[in-house]
């Protein structure tokens, strides 16, 4: 091409070249003007949500008729959560407003189990008397969001690092599942090396972690898997296991991978268990199985395994709640039958599948009747408490494109 | 120098900075008060079904579609203005280039935000390091001091690199939808981290400051 025409149009590219670096820079500078403003919006949604749950507050240390109350910690709840959301869209240091955002989650979660309470009776004198302590610092916080809309405030980081009392860290529960004794690192290689299916080439080692459940980290490498594991300090037990690499071309049903996925766990010294959910993906068919006792499905020690949709073999584990929670438990005679625990159900549904479990409740846990019914289409497990008939819990079975969940 | 060199040189010159167009961030459609079409009774019909809407979807919005993003996004952990951008319609599982994601499921939203997310933190990392920052994220959700939302916890200001630098954007690998899904399905390789920072890169001085309780590939993970 001759240089009367390239230099031309070599020109005008260049020409539009700039002008749309131009047009970008507007556009980036519009885009940090969004987001002050955004900053802004959510700065003074903040303040503006948090005097109304003050003022919320302020009513409820005075009210005493129960729907009244009931109504104040509703509202309450709501602007917590608000507030709670409004600051983290705040351009804050990380933890900066983490003792505030706390807060908010723990007033929302107060608010909520004081509201069952009020269809009985209003507050009681000692319940109003212990919001003083969140209305004043409810107060405080209020004041300094107020005080950040000012031009001339200090930082926010500054001023919203206030000594919010963060939530009571428990201390971690000792593993009831695990044995006593602790394994060296070779032990537990060893014990790597036997859980992964077929030849194994190698076992390297991987890394350590530390916390609640010390383990050890391996990479196990068989003919044609790689496996990541982590093997537990205390008793060398397998705590989690996990392929590298996935994409096995399904050959057998989710059927057969269930049965595998079961014999797995009774054959590895977990007992016996009953699948609960599953999912298909990446040609693994994941299962999640909580173990048995007398007939019981123990919810609190879930295990969850992968299983190889192509060769039936184990690839994957998840076993840290059963490790955490597994124990033999003294399993009282239920005060209720299955008719009597469902017999409130609003409609009389038809129920099927009836059975005890054990649920987390709270702190601890409860012994339930569990039941599945349907309601316009979708299916429903309910939990009633087997001793007082109070209804723990409702999950919706979800139906997903490769399995199903609960929610 | 003869001519023609010169005029060699010059044209190389322009042709060099031609080429270097800027690359054009994508016209980012954002749904407001006054649009109307397909798309505003897409995000209707969601809005209607999570219960947000109650009046029709009829493809016009007005004040009671605004009323109800707003709601929706309070409750997600966006920022509540209104307005359906990036953010609000992925949380709502509408694509604003039009058509829909995948599953108008509420957990495959969620999975795909978590994908994203792996993908764009932790891409080349090592599998387990995948899943680990996924379940940095699902333990943020659990902990008070964060947003009780996946979306929330990511979209949280200044928390996550990717999500401001453009990597989110990116189409996620196969390996980080995976990761996905085993973290939520609730393999935790951190043993409940909430934190993690790659000790190479990180200047802020205070995530030095918490505990590290273990280090996969790049990054150390910490509480």
């Amino acid at each position: 091409m001759s240089r009367r025409i390239l230099i031309p149009i070599l020109v005008l590219m260049l020409i539009a070249s700039s002008v749309l670096t131009l047009r970008q820079t507007q556009r980036l500078r519009r885009a940090q003007l969004i987001a002050d403003e955004q900053a802004l919006a959510a700065l003074n949604q903040a303040a503006e949500e948090m005097q109304s749950l003050t003022l919320s507050l302020e009513k409820l240390t005075l009210s005493a008729h129960a729907a009244h109350q009931a109504r104040l910690l509703h509202a309450v709840a709501l602007s917590a959560g608000d507030v709670q959301q409004c600051l983290a869209a705040l351009p804050l240091e990380q933890d900066a407003a983490a003792g505030a955002m706390s807060l908010m989650g723990q007033l929302q979660a107060e608010a909520s189990s004081l509201l069952p309470s009020l269809t009985r009776a209003a507050l009681t004198d000692d319940q109003r008397s212990a919001l003083q302590q969140p209305l004043a610092l409810c107060s405080r916080l209020s004041s300094q969001l107020s005080l950040l809309r000012d031009e001339n405030a200090p930082a926010a980081d500054a001023l919203l690092n206030e000594d919010y009392p963060l939530p009571e860290v428990r201390p971690p529960a000792s593993p009831r599942g695990l044995p006593d004794h602790t394994v060296t690192r070779e032990a537990a290689r060893e014990a790597a090396r036997s859980l992964a299916p077929g030849s194994v080439l190698s076992v390297e080692d991987a890394p350590d972690a530390s916390g609640v459940l010390p383990a050890y980290g391996f990479t196990v490498k068989t003919e044609d898997l790689q496996l990541n594991m982590e093997i537990t300090c205390q008793g060398g037990k397998l705590l989690w296991m996990m392929p590298e690499t996935a994409g096995f071309s399904p050959q057998h049903t989710a059927e057969e991978c269930v049965a595998a996925a079961l014999a797995f766990l009774d054959q590895h010294g977990f007992g016996s268990a009953e699948a609960v959910y599953l999912q298909q993906y990446d040609g693994l068919c994941v299962v999640a199985a909580a173990p048995l006792q007398d007939g019981v499905l123990l919810y609190p020690d879930l295990l969850t395994v992968q299983v190889r949709m192509d060769t039936l073999d184990t690839a994957g584990l998840e076993a840290r709640s059963y490790w955490t929670n597994h124990t033999t438990r003294t399993l009282s005679t239920p005060a209720l039958t299955a008719d009597d625990a469902f017999s409130a159900l609003a409609g009389e549904p038809v129920r099927r599948n009836e059975r005890l479990c054990v649920i987390p409740a709270g702190d601890g846990e409860a012994l339930c009747w569990q039941c599945t019914v349907e309601k316009e289409g979708d299916t429903y497990l309910i939990y009633v408490d087997a001793a007082t008939g109070e209804e723990k819990a409702i999950r919706k079975v979800i139906p997903l494109d490769n399995g199903f969940t609960e929610a | 120098m003869g001519a023609n060199t010169l005029g060699k040189r010059i044209t190389l010159a322009l042709l060099i900075l031609a080429l270097l167009l800027p690359a054009l961030p994508s016209s980012g459609a954002v749904l407001a008060w006054g649009s109307r079409g397909e798309q505003v009774a897409l995000i209707q019909q969601r809005l209607r079904q999570w219960g947000y809407l109650s009046s029709e979807a009829d493809g016009v919005f007005g004040q009671a579609t605004y009323d109800a993003v707003k709601a929706f996004q309070r409750k997600n952990g966006l920022t509540a203005d209104g307005r359906v951008g990036r953010a609000t319609a992925e949380a709502l599982g509408v694509s604003l280039t039009g058509g829909t994601l995948s599953a108008d499921l509420w957990q495959e939203t969620e999975l795909s935000l978590l994908a994203r997310l792996v993908s764009g933190e932790a891409r080349g990392e090592p599998y387990v390091g995948q899943v680990a920052v996924a379940a940095v994220v699902l333990n943020r959700v659990r902990h008070d001091g964060f947003p009780d939302t996946i979306s929330g916890v990511i979209f949280q200001s200044g928390a996550f690199d990717a999500v401001w630098d453009g990597q989110f954007d990116m189409e996620p690998t196969d390996a980080s939808r995976r990761a996905a899904r085993d973290a939520m399905n609730g393999w935790d390789p951190t043993g409940g981290c909430i934190y993690y920072y790659n000790p190479r890169t990180a200047t802020n001085q205070w995530i030095w400051t918490r505990q590290v309780q273990l280090t996969i590939g790049q990054h150390a993970f910490a509480i």
